[in-house]
């Protein structure tokens, strides 16, 4: 957890301005397809968090197995 | 180094990185640069907590239906992060971006009395409260800025 921690705040300090320029040039009608490739990242990271949830819902709740239905020996 | 002064120490952190964004041209203060400089400290911000709470549940700290609720309710919160995204990118004002905060704001009351509040652990609920406070500061900012 400490490394964890530790990751996060070197990625702060060495914070990239390219996101914030990006959703800055983005939201003054001044943005260009660099600008949404930039943005583009940033949705990767957010839904990069949204399938971690994703996994650790699976972990505690496994998905429903569909058992196969009964045969049945009289025709219909 | 214990749980709280990690959480601490990276709250310190954001907010250093927030006042350290160089300026990109808009006012210092003006709403668009706060939801500019907002949007992207946000989410490493709720990446933060969702890890420490992990590292907790799998300390055995936090009962599996908590975690459950916890993952679900940051996983809404992570998908309006791309909703967010998604309105910057077709060109949304910061009013348009003000309402998508508003409603991670509402997701991030639940996230407190669905999810931490349940927690029995003291230290771990604290951790996460902790942790919960600092995302809560920097939407407050966002939203100070932008009403």
């Amino acid at each position: 957890m400490e490394l964890a921690i530790l990751k996060i705040i070197q990625m702060l300090l060495v914070a990239e301005p390219a996101v914030v320029t990006a959703i800055h040039n983005l939201m003054t009608g001044t943005g260009t397809a660099d600008d949404l490739a930039v943005l583009k990242a940033d949705t990767i990271a957010w839904q990069a968090i949204a399938d971690k949830a994703q996994d650790e819902i699976a972990k505690v709740r496994p998905p429903v197995v569909q058992l196969p239905l009964p045969i049945t020996t009289t025709g219909v | 180094m214990n749980i709280k002064r990690s959480i601490r120490v990276l709250l310190v952190a954001i907010s250093i990185a927030t006042v350290s964004v160089p300026n990109i041209g808009c006012i210092k203060g003006s709403a668009t640069h706060k939801v500019t400089v907002g949007q992207h400290t946000l989410r490493e911000a709720v990446g933060a907590f969702q890890d420490v709470e992990i590292a907790e549940f799998n300390k055995r700290f936090i009962p599996a239906n908590v975690h459950l609720r916890i993952q679900s309710t940051i996983q809404k919160i992570a998908l309006a992060g791309v909703d967010l995204d998604t309105a910057v990118a077709s060109g949304a004002t910061a009013i348009d971006a003000k309402a998508k905060f508003d409603a991670i704001y509402t997701l991030l009351d639940s996230l407190n009395t669905d999810g931490v509040l349940g927690i029995k652990n003291p230290t771990t609920k604290q951790a996460l409260e902790v942790a919960l406070d600092g995302i809560r500061a920097i939407v407050d900012n966002i939203l100070v800025g932008v009403k």
